[in-house]
């Protein structure tokens, strides 16, 4: 979830019970204002407008309604929808007979209008004016349990409000007064909703607004660490304002300042290490081609013994890693991608045979090959290519018996892909061995072995040069009982002679 | 044959003169690479050149070389850096070879640069003293015509129409051996036993790749 989402989402949950809280309190007011007013309406109307002696005088008659005009209601009268006993006519409702109309009722002054009733019963709360309801059972218990009032919404709609009130006159036909309104408390009022509604509304979009800045300088953070982990150039990020944004940016600052010098440190001692390997491969490979001319001279001239040969075959395994050397510096250059020439494989194929036809010829194993006429170009880095394949060919000459055979072998496939082969007779390689010389990797001790197959470090460095290339190495026997290397893979272009 | 040797390391560069030399081949030396660039490389049948050279870039040396003459440039480069050896053929260097190298290796380089092309005939192949004529089923060894029978024939024609190149015992066996008959390996075998027979003292030009097939090549 986005920050600004969280936050909007963790206002609305603070929000809601505020809201509700404040609606509850407003709506316990309203009940106890309303029940206040239907009481000071009662009082007034028994005591200070007679209202007892009227009903002691004529109780069944009891109560005159206090209206001194007419008022038209809107609508039906909420007040004849009343559940009890039919109501007298509605002139009963009007000023009565002599009484002085007001100019004002003390209803109207309370805002009910014509809704307010008022009713007197008995202490068993029976009413000696036949058209007075019977009192509400939700109001009775309460003041059968001694309380001098309760009020409660009445009615199926709950549409209306009542009051019930013990008088100080229990004895007579007004022990018990109810007095009931149209006008009920509401927990919502539309104007008050919308108010809330639109308070909500400022409030959130406040908060969305003033996350802006915040959301913005964390997306700056965010950018900066990705920045540190693809090894793209470090740029302290600006330190705006003086907040606790501001103390990450300054701990995030000097975190990667740190990280980019450990970086820098490292990237030099690679550097350093992958030069001084080259640099090396280079001092050492004039003396080693003059060592190996005088090792040649040597067999030409007629001392072909065991320690020459061994001596042949140690020069050779010295360049071979000289060269691969060279190479693993490369393949853990992963900062510079592997160039994409076009590399003539006929070519190429032609150079590893050249360099190892010596050590062949001195083994007594027959170097073979077999090339396509026409080109094969395949798209990559060639000194990689040239010494994954010369890897291929020096294990199958280095493993291959006095008398035997190693043989590279390039054709052209179907859909211009290419397929190399180097195979011997040599004695061949288990195929759990096989499967071993697969997962081994370059950077293991075990592939640094040259004992006992000796094939590790070759092989893997070709296989992963394939991979590198997008090409596929697999190992299998030979149809001589052998190992067969295969790399296959597509060519850049060819050009088929028929 | 005159070839240029540029080598600033004394030992590999005496080793080398002594190589060639023995193999007939006329070797002159220079060690310097200022001094290399004042040199006319077009007399020279195939120049070593040794990209590592003190006051002058052996790449620069190429460049020069190549603008005043298509004399065959062979490159030794002591490093395995792609980059050089990209450039190097980039700018026109015709083969390159890495040290450390043995001196077969060299010569074979070398020599792979002065081979004679293969010579095509109208309607032939001529294959050292072996002519094989496509057109009218014939094969001479020394202008002396050779009887051979239509396998063999079939065989030998293939091969020549490909020469130099390796051909699958599988493809050898579609093109020569009637589908009608049994046709096996060893059928195939036979065949080229009596083939090989049948070309005298060119039967040496059949070569048998192990693990492969046979290729028609005149090796040196």
């Amino acid at each position: 979830m986005k920050l600004r989402h969280r936050m909007l989402g963790t206002l609305a949950l603070l929000a809601a019970p505020m809201i509700a809280g404040t609606t509850w309190a407003r709506y316990q007011f309203e009940w106890r204002e309303l029940e206040r007013a239907l009481l000071t309406f009662g009082e007034i109307e028994m005591v200070d407008r007679n209202g007892l002696e009227r009903c002691r005088a004529n109780p069944a008659e009891f109560p005159l309604p206090p209206r001194a005009r007419p008022e038209r209601p809107r609508g039906r009268d909420r007040a004849d929808r009343w559940e009890g006993p039919p109501r007298p006519p509605r002139q009963v409702n009007g000023p009565a007979p002599g009484r002085r109309p007001e100019s004002k009722t003390d209803a109207d002054i309370l805002g009910m209008g014509a809704s307010l009733r008022l009713h007197a019963y008995r202490a068993d709360f029976l009413s000696d004016n036949p058209r007075s309801p019977p009192f509400p059972k939700e109001l009775r218990a309460g003041l059968e349990a001694g309380a001098d009032k309760t009020s409660g919404r009445l009615n199926r709609n709950q549409d209306l409000f009542a009051v019930g009130w013990r008088t100080p006159w229990s004895d007579g036909p007004a022990a018990v007064i109810l007095i009931s309104t149209a006008r009920v408390p509401k927990l919502f009022r539309g104007p008050m909703l919308g108010a809330i509604g639109a308070l909500t509304c400022v409030l959130l979009a406040a908060v969305w607004l003033a996350m802006g800045p915040l959301i913005g300088r964390t997306r700056k953070l965010a950018a900066a660490a990705r920045r540190v982990e693809k090894l793209d150039n470090f740029e302290p990020i600006p330190e705006e304002g003086s907040d606790e944004l501001t103390d990450l940016t300054r701990a995030f600052n000097t975190a990667g300042a740190s990280l980019r010098q450990a970086m820098d440190t490292a990237n030099q001692r690679e550097a350093s290490l992958r030069t001084f390997v080259e640099n090396t491969a280079h001092d050492v490979g004039t003396p080693l081609t003059v060592l190996q001319g005088h090792l040649a001279k040597l067999a030409e001239n007629g001392q072909r013994d065991e320690g020459i040969l061994r001596a042949m075959e140690e020069a050779q395994y010295i360049g071979a890693m000289l060269a691969n050397l060279s190479t693993v510096a490369r393949l853990e250059d992963v900062e510079v991608p592997l160039r994409q020439d076009e590399v003539d494989l006929k070519a190429l194929c032609l150079r590893v045979l050249a360099r190892h036809q010596t050590i062949a010829s001195e083994k007594n194993i027959e170097l073979e090959h077999a090339l396509p006429q026409a080109e094969v170009t395949v798209r990559g880095e060639m000194t990689l290519l040239e010494q994954a394949v010369s890897n291929l060919v020096h294990n199958a000459v280095s493993h291959g018996q006095p008398g035997g055979h190693a043989t590279l072998h390039l054709q052209l496939g179907p859909a211009d892909s290419f397929q190399l082969r180097v195979l011997d007779d040599g004695p061949g390689i288990d195929s759990q061995t096989l499967q071993n010389l697969t997962e081994r990797r370059w950077r293991s001790e075990d592939a640094r072995r040259r004992h006992p197959s000796g094939r590790g470090l070759g092989l893997s460095i070709a296989d992963d040069v394939a991979k590198r290339h997008d090409f596929d190495l697999k190992l299998s026997k030979s149809e001589a009982g052998g190992l067969e290397v295969t790399i296959s893979g597509k060519c850049a272009g060819t050009q088929r002679q028929d | 044959m005159h070839l240029l040797l540029i080598e600033d390391d004394k030992a590999l560069a005496e080793q080398v003169i002594a190589q060639l030399s023995a193999q007939g081949y006329r070797v002159r030396w220079l060690a310097d690479g200022e001094i290399a660039l004042r040199e006319d490389p077009a007399p020279y049948a195939l120049i070593v050149l040794d990209l590592m050279l003190p006051k002058v870039n052996g790449l620069e040396i190429l460049k020069n070389y190549r603008s005043r003459s298509d004399t065959p440039i062979l490159v030794l480069s002591a490093k395995q850096d792609a980059v050089v050896k990209v450039k190097a053929l980039q700018l026109g260097a015709d083969d390159y070879l890495t040290k450390p190298f043995w001196p077969e290796e060299l010569s074979a380089r070398i020599a792979a640069r002065l081979r004679r092309p293969i010579l095509k005939r109208e309607g032939g192949v001529e294959i050292g003293r072996l002519f094989v004529d496509l057109t009218a089923h014939r094969a001479s060894v020394d202008a002396e015509d050779i009887q051979l029978t239509r396998a063999e024939w079939e065989l030998l024609a293939a091969l020549a129409r490909q020469t130099g190149a390796a051909i699958s015992r599988e493809d050898l066996m579609e093109a020569t051996l009637d589908p009608s008959r049994d046709g096996t390996m060893r059928t195939l075998d036979v065949h080229v036993s009596r083939l090989r027979k049948k070309l005298g003292p060119c039967s040496n030009y059949l070569h048998t790749i192990w693990g492969v097939g046979y290729r028609l090549e005149v090796k040196d």
